[in-house]
């Protein structure tokens, strides 16, 4: 009786992950379409208005940039002096040093000659206490806040209590923006007056060569594992979010790199200090609050505008960050779980929650589980083998079609990589990926699932090299995982 | 009950009939074949398209090396721009038109002219593919003639205007938006409804652009009542920054009505911006409006206009919940000569005591 108890269960989760493979490709396949379509509008569309006329004409609205850092002293002096020189008639730079232990806050101060200023509050988000705000002497526009340590989140709404333009575009503080990257964030906002949230891409910085702050020659990193990220990353911006945004369900924007309406965000309080996954959490909760009030709105994608960023080369530190990323997802997820297979929430609740809910957050449970189950099932001699090694096998395959058609999406509108061997490269590394790479990601995820609510405070830090490749003074310490976002 | 625990009870793939196991199968293998030959597809069709932009970018290289020496010297009248022409071959065209464009856009007054007579025996295609392809075609082909020969084909760009495309509508209203073409203004003002998406700012920055000889007309939109709230608030917003003296009298009649939110504000604005002090006693009832917006525009226009009666208002609106509100009091009393009101709250223990810090940071 146990024994057939037992088969019961192994077969049902059999089942069941047959049919998570056959749910996720479906999507993976639907949104690769989708996103095909609207990369080759849009590459056209890119074309049709000048962006620098867009400048000249100064109808952009003005912006402030909101850089939270915590323990940057490699990097923030470069990553501040990209910012400043970004192409853009009028914004602002507001750092928020969260408590940074090490020399980030007087790096800040001796480059740009920091003094202490004075600026009024526009919002009142709770936050842990400012201890200080700065303004540069020779850069007006820049101010840092100096505050107690309290997280991202925390650092973020701070920066939000002290913003005075109708948009602001919040950053990782390790990465890097291409010059133009703010007007064509921007540029949604001016096509259409419901835009409350617009996001850009990430790319990996890893390898390519960075001179003044500004990325210069774009080429695959050394490390392998950083070149998966490469591919993964091409995969879940070029054909991920943008078939999302071409379907209207976008529910992430990253926190590398994603300009927000203010008003709104105050309105809905801000970033959510209660999770680690706090630019997802943020999204979901503006769809909610715009379809709760009716409010016309847009959430989208713009995948020109790029934030290059540096990716962990060490397994233990990629293993974190998914983790963390993980934990992210399904708890912002879960606190708006009303959404799921809401009709009030139309496309969002009825299609991209579900999806993200069930495929993505909890899809790595069904895999890991599933793989146990097939190898206990195959081991008893309870399943048709060669019927399921032979689904598993179009699975893969269908992966592995999936990734290259990404680098495929690549060559076709943006030719980052332009040596031929890098090229060639993505496409053995799409292929590679499938045996090993994504099975690791799919284990810490697993692990992400179960790690519990703890620790939405912390900040995710990794062995960071510097933007401009210089290593930092001294070793850094280990950090818990927290927040750097996709 | 019995059939459908058997099924359950079957492991995956052998609740099929054995007669059509092997089809089964043979659907899977095929599935898989068939992903394979896709996969190999996309890696060939990558690979050509990565061939063809070498292609293309090499022989634009080379079509630039031969032109750009020459266009220069063309520009600067060294060369008649028949002998740059002549290095234009058959098939060339349309690349030299773009190379031509990406300088044009830059340009202005004389030198652009000499531009415009060297594509100008290009351009037929160009003209033809305003009417033509998809809409992004459309609309870059209306871009190009736009800033390649704006007053040999404003004709054309003009008939753009009616384009079912927003997009193209927006690129030939852009194009027009120039101070020699002001006689299309109304036209442009005619499509502004096809442009309800876009942001107001950008709108009025676009309007503005036409110079002060559109204000006329700008005037007569915002006094339209039959025209919607919001082309109305970019009409005054594009007057306020031509900084339109007449535009004041309208935008204070435009206070009388009932409230609009964008409209009041973006009148008040241009009260701010061009009205003239008898204009204070029409923006006093708008600094208590419910809406804490249009109070603040209210309190910052008085600032501009009012003088030390208003004080007392501005005082009073220093506790207001919005903390946009607070910050023009404060700038509005430091206008009108009350600084000491300023300080004094800067040193207290009001609530917004950092504000008034800030204010008394800003230059006056």
């Amino acid at each position: 009786m146990l024994l057939l108890l037992v088969k019961l269960a192994i077969v049902a989760v059999n089942y069941v992950a047959l049919l998570y493979f056959a749910l996720l490709n479906a999507a993976y396949l639907v949104t690769s379409l989708f996103a095909f379509r609207a990369l080759r509008r849009y590459s056209r569309r890119l074309n049709s208005l000048d962006v620098e006329e867009l400048l000249r004409k100064a109808g952009a609205p003005p912006v402030t940039v909101l850089l939270p850092a915590f323990n940057e002293e490699a990097g923030c002096v470069a990553s501040v002096r990209s910012l400043l020189h970004l192409n853009y008639p009028e914004f602002e730079v507001v750092v928020i040093n969260d408590g940074s232990t090490d020399g980030t806050l007087e790096r800040l101060r001796k480059a740009y000659d920091l003094v202490p200023a004075v600026r009024g509050p526009t919002a009142d988000l709770p936050t842990e206490q400012i201890r200080q705000i700065y303004r540069s002497r020779h850069q007006p526009r820049l101010w840092l806040i100096d505050k107690e340590n309290g997280g991202k989140s925390d650092a973020l709404n701070a920066g939000l209590n002290f913003c005075v333009t109708p948009l602001f575009c919040a950053m990782d503080a390790d990465g890097v923006i291409e010059r133009d990257a703010l007007i064509r964030l921007v540029r949604p906002f001016l096509e259409d007056g419901d835009t409350i949230a617009a996001g850009g891409i990430v790319r990996i910085l890893n390898g390519s060569r960075v001179r003044g702050g500004e990325v210069g020659e774009v080429m695959l990193p050394e490390s392998l594992l950083a070149r998966f990220q490469v591919v993964e990353y091409l995969r879940a911006f070029l054909a991920g979010r943008m078939g999302w945004d071409a379907l209207g369900v976008m529910l992430i924007i990253s926190g590398a790199f994603g300009v927000f309406r203010r008003s709104l965000v105050v309105e809905a309080g801000g970033f959510s200090r209660d999770t680690v996954g706090e630019d997802m959490e943020l999204v979901v909760r503006l769809h909610r609050l715009s379809r709760e009030k009716k409010i016309p709105y847009r959430v989208t994608f713009v995948p020109d505008p790029v934030a290059w960023t540096e990716a962990p080369e060490t397994l233990r530190g990629l293993g974190r960050q998914r983790d963390r990323w993980q934990r992210g997802l399904l708890q912002s997820l879960h606190t708006h779980r009303k959404m799921l297979f809401n009709p009030r929430y139309g496309r969002v609740g009825m299609v991209g929650y579900p999806y993200f809910y069930l495929l993505e957050g909890l899809g790595p449970v069904v895999e890991i589980i599933g793989y146990a189950a097939f190898i206990v099932a195959v081991a008893m001699g309870w399943v048709s083998t060669p019927f399921v090694i032979a689904f598993l096998t179009l699975a893969l395959v269908f992966g592995i079609a999936i990734s290259v058609a990404s680098v495929a999406l690549e060559e076709l509108v943006f030719r980052r990589y332009a040596r031929l061997s890098d090229f060639l490269q993505l496409f053995a590394l799409a292929v590679l990926e499938n045996f090993g790479y994504r099975q690791m990601l799919t284990f810490w995820r697993f692990r992400g699932v179960f790690a519990g609510r703890g620790r939405a405070r912390e900040w995710g830090v990794h062995q960071r090299r510097g933007i401009d490749g210089t290593p930092p003074a001294e070793p850094e310490l280990e950090r818990p995982a927290a927040t750097a976002s996709r | 009950m019995r059939i459908l625990t058997e099924t359950f009870m079957s492991p995956p793939g052998s609740w099929i009939p054995a007669d059509q196991a092997g089809g089964a199968m043979v659907a899977v293998l095929v599935g898989i074949a068939a992903m394979l030959l896709i996969t190999v597809l996309l890696v060939v069709v990558a690979l050509l398209f990565r061939y063809r932009n070498r292609r293309k970018a090499v022989r634009w290289s080379r079509l630039e090396a031969r032109w750009e020496p020459m266009l220069l010297e063309v520009v600067s009248g060294e060369r008649p721009a028949a002998e740059l022409r002549l290095m234009v071959g058959r098939g060339e065209q349309l690349y030299f038109v773009d190379f031509v464009y990406r300088y044009a856009r830059r340009l202005r007054g004389t030198e652009l002219e000499v531009l415009s007579g060297l594509v100008r025996p290009y351009l037929k295609p160009i003209v033809e593919g305003v009417r033509t392809g998809d809409p992004e075609r459309r609309a870059r082909a209306v871009q190009t003639l736009g800033v390649l020969d704006l007053g040999g084909q404003v004709r054309t760009i003009s008939r753009a205007l009616e384009d079912p495309s927003p997009l193209v509508t927006m690129v030939a209203a852009r194009a027009l938006s120039r101070p020699e073409q002001v006689a299309y203004a109304p036209l442009v003002l005619a499509s502004m409804h096809r442009f309800e998406s876009w942001s107001p700012r950008f709108l009025s920055s676009m309007l503005a652009s036409m110079g002060r000889g559109a204000a006329p007309i700008l005037r007569s939109t915002l006094a339209d009542h039959t025209l919607p709230a919001g082309q109305r608030s970019v009409a005054a917003d594009a007057l306020r920054r031509l900084a339109d003296p007449h535009a004041a009298e309208v935008a204070v009649e435009v206070l009388g009505e009932p409230i609009d939110r964008d409209l009041h504000c973006a009148a008040l604005r241009l009260i701010a911006e061009v009205g003239q002090p008898e204009y204070a006693a029409r923006l006093r009832p708008l600094t208590t409006a419910a809406d804490p917006v249009v109070r603040g525009q209210a309190i910052g226009a008085l600032g501009r206009l009012g003088g030390a009666e208003d004080a007392e208002s501005m005082r009073n609106a220093l506790d207001d919940p919005s903390p946009w509100v607070v910050i023009q009091a404060l700038r509005g009393l430091r206008e009108v000569g009350r600084d000491d009101v300023v300080e004094e709250m800067s040193i207290s223990v009001h609530s917004r005591a950092a504000t008034a810090r800030q204010v008394l940071a800003e230059a006056v």
